[in-house]
């Protein structure tokens, strides 16, 4: 009993000799000494220089607040008070950038994490004001901010408060009779063009956003452009039919259209069976009953409400398979037709 | 070589040509005679068309002579290549921005005859999107800025 008792005695006694060294991130048994160590110091020096380089990046931006449209959520790790805090304010629609940074630098925390930071470390006392940020700074930085968010919110209704292009009316324009008609028609294809450019931001952003393709949105395209392909005339105004991207029946199925033969034949100059003479005869093939347009009824004209249905993407399975499994069901079959009766007797005899 | 393929001039026979193709891929070359990259595109069709004889039906249809379907599927670039099965439009993604056709040419015969394949496999397992098999290095890269109707 003795003898145990001493003997943990003892490992008490070495684990309260071991300290954890969090810049160098192992334990050690030096005591104060190893704060003076070469591979603490330059532990602490990349430490410095690292935070530093984060401080001057974004010094700048102290006298001169940025509002940024679009949500950034960045975060930056505070080596002295070793805890992760956001770099940015977001509100829903901009971003205020390097608020947080600047609050974190300016809170009574986190100057009280660096003096210790400075005490634990021996680290040189001059370079400690450069990872601080006084209350009379932030103040003033904070005035400049609500500035810059004030005009920064000015720009933007400015943008939305743009009178909008009634695209209707350009779908029925007509020829300008008179000179001032001519005038407020530009105005009309410049008002156009950065609507279209405003279009073409948000769907950028939505791209960017949700990585999702827009297609159930109702447009037509209006600038092309490729390696080495043509570019057609491009249509002046999207037809009252819309297009495919809007979903609209397709011109195959408009009620109006006559039925015709591609031959351009009259039935009577006609040689041989007909077509339907030709379909009886002809051996059915088994297809699957879940193919596209299966029961699609190509006599029948389709009303306003058709829309081609969508599927999923086809990623299941590899191609070959359904090719091999028909290949294989074939072959079988093929092979019990073939097969003559005497050589299954042949089988059976023995 | 778009002599050696099937032409559709009006609307009527491109109509009959989506509605009477049956258990058939309908590939719908939209471009011009003389345009350069559509030749190729014709060239390479035309060289298919026999091996896929009965997977697709290739028909060439010129984008100035029927302009209701020009403007239906949005075709400002050409040559445009449109894939149906069954009278059912079958988009496509390319990893392009316009998935309802395929714009400019194909890099080789290979190429088409992968993406003819994987739709009709598709359709018949009753997909009307599929991916397709083409490396997105092989096909051509474009720009489309749309505006809203």
């Amino acid at each position: 009993m003795k003898m145990m008792a001493t003997a943990q005695k003892k490992t008490e006694q070495t684990i309260q000799d071991f300290k954890y060294c969090e810049v160098c991130r192992r334990h050690h048994s030096q005591g104060r000494k190893h704060v003076y160590s070469r591979t603490h110091r330059d532990n602490i020096n990349a430490i410095i220089n690292k935070y530093g380089k984060k401080v001057k990046t974004a010094k700048p931006v102290l006298k001169h607040p940025v509002v940024d449209s679009g949500v950034n959520e960045e975060n930056f790790w505070c080596y002295f008070c070793g805890c992760e805090v956001k770099k940015h304010d977001t509100t829903t629609m901009a971003s205020l950038k390097f608020a947080g940074f600047f609050r974190h630098l300016a809170s009574q925390e986190h100057r009280q994490k660096t003096f210790s930071f400075w005490w634990d470390h021996r680290i040189e006392k001059s370079l400690k004001n450069n990872f601080l940020l006084t209350q009379e700074d932030y103040g003033r930085y904070k005035k400049r901010l609500v500035e810059a968010v004030a005009q920064w919110e000015a720009g933007q209704q400015k943008i939305t408060s743009e009178p909008e292009v009634p695209t209707s009316s350009s779908d029925q324009s007509q020829a300008p009779t008179n000179l001032s008609e001519v005038k407020t028609s530009s105005n009309h294809s410049e008002a156009q063009h950065q609507k279209v450019q405003r279009t073409t931001r948000q769907v950028q952003e939505l791209h960017r956003n949700t990585g999702v393709k827009l297609n159930s949105k109702a447009m037509y395209t209006i600038e092309a452009r490729g390696d080495n392909l043509t570019c057609i005339q491009l249509p002046k105004a999207p037809g009252a039919c819309g297009n495919v991207h809007t979903g609209a029946t397709p011109p195959w199925l408009w009620k109006d259209n006559e039925v015709t033969d591609i031959s351009g034949a009259s039935p009577s100059n006609e040689i041989g069976p007909t077509g339907e003479d030709l379909q009886k005869h002809k051996k059915q093939k088994t297809l699957p009953a879940g193919r596209v347009g299966a029961t699609f009824d190509r006599g029948a004209s389709s009303g306003e409400e058709w829309l081609p249905s969508f599927g999923r993407v086809w990623q299941v399975g590899r191609r070959w398979k359904p090719w091999q499994q028909k290949k294989g069901g074939r072959r079988k079959a093929s092979a019990a037709q073939s097969r003559p009766d005497h050589s299954m007797e042949e089988v059976k005899g023995p | 070589m778009s002599y050696l393929l099937p032409r559709l001039t009006t609307k009527a026979e491109v109509d009959q040509a989506i509605r009477n193709t049956a258990e058939l891929v309908l590939v719908l070359r939209f471009g011009r005679e003389h345009d350069p990259v559509c030749q190729q595109l014709d060239d390479i069709l035309s060289k298919t068309s026999n091996l896929l004889s009965k997977m697709a039906a290739i028909y060439i249809v010129d984008v100035d002579s029927i302009p209701v379907y020009t403007q239906y599927f949005d075709i400002t670039l050409i040559p445009a290549t449109i894939f149906f099965f069954n009278g059912q439009h079958i988009k496509v993604d390319y990893d392009r921005p316009d998935h309802t056709k395929f714009i400019g040419s194909f890099r080789n015969k290979q190429d088409f005859i992968d993406l003819v394949e994987v739709i009709f496999r598709g359709a018949m397992r009753g997909k009307v999107m599929v991916r397709s098999p083409i490396d997105p290095r092989n096909v051509p890269k474009y720009e489309l800025l749309y505006k809203e109707i």
